[in-house]
């Protein structure tokens, strides 16, 4: 690859259920390679293996959200709002905006997307949780839930860390069919007395 | 039921937690927090801060066990909720749990929840009725 094509991006953070991890992420028309500060832990995503890239300002610095083809989708935090146009330079990839949701409402539209079950909340990006990390689903009669599992081990215990989602599914709605079989592969769908 | 109730209460269909997202308010560490200016409450999923506006939450509470603390954070939906009626086909958040393992500040974080969501609830009561 050419050195041309290549940047380097300092303390941009690579998100996780139990909290953030700090690195640099380097950039270049091989894909993307994130390094934690320090040594230890490495992310690899070959340019094939993107199938999708999109780019959010978030209250703290701006989000590159990396879908892959295999494998979890990862968000890299803490670029600066113009380091978006040197991606764009580097990579063939689009990198749609794709503005956070503010409202902090509690409704909007549940989907999956590649790996990820994402919530949107008056079209905006509300949250995404990669699926694989999934322990446990359930889906009653108008309810979704999900577990995560606990993992004693993972650096970073500091913070919180989510291990438990549930979902108010109306019989009304029309658009939420992916998750019955997340919840056929996970545990035997419940009938929920609702 | 609660939030929504009464006749001259503000939608909160209609309520906005921020207009924009460097209004955002909040500590760095990713740990369920309060933004009291903005009334709502900051929850971390993977890696980001989500807000939520306390008057979409119905309650809130805190399990000690062990070591860890979990803070459960309980939404509004269905029936008496405003937002269900006008949004009949969209899906609801219902529940969020967090481990934490700050046990006080677990205990804390949810009382000042609880807190801002009473003064909040009984400050719109109060509007509510003189504007009748």
């Amino acid at each position: 690859m050419a050195a041309a094509g290549e940047q380097l991006f300092g303390n941009i953070l690579l998100g996780s259920r139990s909290g953030a991890a700090q690195g640099s992420l380097k950039a270049s028309a091989a894909g993307l390679v994130w390094k934690r500060s320090g040594g230890g832990r490495t992310v690899e995503v070959p340019a094939d293996d993107i199938a999708g890239l999109s780019w959010s300002k978030a209250s703290r610095g701006s989000v590159l959200h990396v879908k892959r083809a295999e494998g979890h989708p990862l968000s890299f935090m803490g670029f600066r709002e113009k380091d978006v146009e040197a991606l764009r330079s580097i990579t063939s990839r689009q990198i749609a905006d794709d503005p956070l949701a503010t409202s902090g409402h509690n409704w909007g539209k549940l989907a999956v997307d590649g790996s990820s079950l994402v919530f949107r909340i008056g079209g905006r990006a509300g949250f995404a949780v990669p699926l694989p990390d999934v322990s446990q689903a359930q889906q009653g009669r108008e309810e979704v839930m999900l577990e995560f599992p606990l993992d004693d081990t993972v650096a970073g215990d500091r913070e919180d860390t989510l291990v438990e989602m549930s979902f108010y599914v109306p019989r009304d709605n029309e658009d939420f069919a992916a998750p019955r079989s997340a919840a056929a592969e996970g545990k035997q769908a419940e009938d929920g007395e609702a | 039921g609660g939030a929504g109730a009464g006749g001259g209460a503000r939608k909160v269909s209609e309520l906005v937690a921020y207009k924009n997202v460097t209004d955002m308010q909040h500590n760095s560490s990713l740990t369920v927090q309060v933004d009291h200016r903005a009334e709502c409450v900051l929850v971390p999923i993977y890696g980001m801060l989500v807000p939520f506006h306390i008057l979409t939450i119905k309650n809130a509470s805190n399990n000690a066990d062990g070591e860890h603390a979990y803070i459960r954070l309980n939404f509004n939906y269905g029936g008496s909720y405003e937002p269900c009626a006008k949004f009949p086909r969209s899906i609801f958040v219902k529940e969020l749990s967090f481990r934490s393992a700050d046990t006080r500040h677990a205990a804390k974080v949810v009382q000042e929840i609880k807190a801002l969501r009473s003064a909040v609830a009984q400050r719109d009561k109060e509007r509510a009725e003189r504007a009748t």
